[in-house]
């Protein structure tokens, strides 16, 4: 316990040295871009530290556990979803002049009613996805410091929340540059701990264990589900609003899209790592332990205490750099894509909007992170919604020469209704998942809006 | 064989994501030092540009 504490403190210490260092951000364009001076290896690090949440990390050494490869199969279709990024839209994203978001992105290609429209979805969006963060900090935190799971989620969230809303991007950056270093050093000691020393032979229980799980995984589910979970691996977190932000931050363009594409590659050998990590807890750990809990379990079984202490600094890194990301990305949604086109304010008022923004939204997570369900199926409720709301009207408008207003709104409401409704409503009615028929509805809803929007101008 | 290719495979993953993490964090550390580094004042900037 006393090692634990002292560990996360002197973790606590590094990180606020680091975030005091980034400087409280004097100007908008400071918080909201960093001045878009940030070069390839700290973008390529903070998009990377973005998307390996609790998710990429506890979620996938759980579904390593229960079926082995197979979610490396539904985890290579993020990476392919990185690259095709990097290399199509990135670029076309960070050519745009006095972009902030992809809201705006929006707004420049359509109209504002639809950069408003954009950035409730990415406000919405970047809430759900910090709830589910702040959840699963709460079981961390929890496990360290033994205090009521709700008290857990509200420390996680006010550290979080004070150097983001100071420091802005450039903060959230260089924290998650740090985070970054630190699990991506931890984690490969932990697997290679687990491989060589508690483990009698290794290689030949890695090999055994990879067997039976596989097997077991496509056995136990159907090829429409994996082509389910495919499609939401590779289009649900497409250019949320991170991720966006950070295409938009980078000093060029050519750092926009090689940082993109080396998250896309670091992707397929973290994953390597993270089902290799539970699959390897199958020879330790009890079968009936919980997805979320098996790296937890498996660390406290192997690795002496201080290893365990190290394994939970590894992951508060893993969720406050993700939630960081979050927090940032969804006030400066709010304040550029929802409060600056109705309202004109300064500079200054548009700082302050963000900062109190960023503390709304964290807010607002802590509060909703007690009614999410596993981490992983937190994830991917916002993955349904946000492919079919955003993907087809930001993508189509970032490639067509005369995108129509009236098919990005079409698209956008069509795709948000037809995702809630097949989520929570008509969830069991057919057994095709929920994202692939909304993002039906959305491009069809494009389609019908792109030939009217023609046609009226056409007729004027 | 097989077991020395899944070892091997693993081993190599653990060591990219590694090097990642080492790679990021030096450019950290420059960064972080270039932000700590105090700028001289204005009037030594000047002659500073003079004698270049």
């Amino acid at each position: 316990m006393v090692v634990s504490v002292a560990l996360i403190a002197g973790y606590i210490g590094v990180l606020a040295f680091v975030a005091v260092r980034a400087r409280a951000a004097r100007e908008y364009s400071e918080f909201s871009l960093a001045k878009r001076a940030l070069p390839l290896a700290l973008i390529f690090g903070s998009l990377c530290a973005a998307y390996v949440g609790p998710g990429f990390s506890m979620g996938f050494v759980g579904k390593g556990f229960k079926s082995g490869l197979l979610f490396l199969l539904v985890g290579l279709a993020y990476s392919v979803q990185n690259i095709l990024v990097g290399v199509l839209i990135a670029p076309r994203l960070r050519s745009l002049s006095d972009c902030h978001t992809l809201g705006d992105a929006i707004g420049q290609k359509y109209n504002r009613t639809c950069q408003i429209l954009a950035g409730l979805i990415s406000v919405g969006l970047c809430t759900g996805f910090a709830a589910v963060m702040a959840n699963a900090g709460g079981v961390v935190v929890q496990d360290v410091f033994g205090v009521p799971k709700w008290i857990a989620i509200i420390l996680m969230a006010v550290v979080t929340t004070l150097y983001t809303s100071f420091g802005g991007l450039q903060a959230s950056v260089m924290t998650d540059a740090l985070q970054f270093t630190l699990f991506t050093i931890l984690m490969p000691a932990i697997l290679l701990f687990a491989l060589f020393v508690p483990l009698k032979d290794g290689a030949a229980t890695l090999t055994r264990e990879l067997t039976t799980a596989t097997t077991a995984g496509f056995q136990s589910t159907s090829w429409v589900q994996i082509a389910g979970l495919i499609t939401a691996f590779l289009l649900g977190e497409t250019l949320i609003p991170p991720y966006a932000n950070r295409a938009l931050a980078s000093r060029t363009t050519s750092a926009s899209r090689n940082s993109f594409v080396l998250a896309g590659l670091f992707s397929m050998v973290w994953f390597t790592v993270m089902i290799s990590l539970g699959i390897v807890a199958r020879a330790v750990v009890d079968p009936g332990v919980g997805e979320d809990h098996v790296l937890l379990e498996l660390v406290r079984t192997i690795m002496p205490v201080g290893g365990y202490a190290l394994l939970l600094v590894a992951l508060v890194s893993v969720i406050m750099s993700s939630l960081d990301s979050l927090l940032n990305a969804g006030a400066v949604a709010f304040t550029e894509d929802i409060v600056r086109p109705v309202a004109r304010i300064s500079d200054k008022a548009s700082l302050l909007c963000g900062r109190t923004a960023t503390v709304g939204i964290a807010a607002l997570a802590a509060g909703a992170a007690v009614a999410v369900p596993s981490i992983i199926n937190g994830l991917l409720i916002c993955y349904t919604i946000w492919a079919p709301a955003i993907l087809p009207a930001a993508v189509l408008g970032l490639w067509l020469k005369n995108p129509r207003p009236l098919a990005g709104f079409l698209s956008m409401t069509t795709g948000a209704a037809m995702a809630l409704a097949f989520q929570f409503i008509w969830h069991d009615a057919v057994e095709i998942p929920p994202i692939l028929l909304a993002l039906a509805a959305a491009l069809a809803a494009y389609l019908l809006g792109h030939l009217l929007g023609s046609l009226f101008a056409e007729s004027r | 064989m097989m077991e020395l290719v899944t070892l091997l495979g693993v081993i190599a993953a653990a060591a990219l994501v590694t090097s990642s993490g080492v790679w990021v964090g030096s450019v950290l550390i420059r960064a972080v030092a270039r932000i700590e580094r105090p700028q001289p004042p204005a009037e030594m900037r000047v002659t500073e540009k003079r004698l270049e």
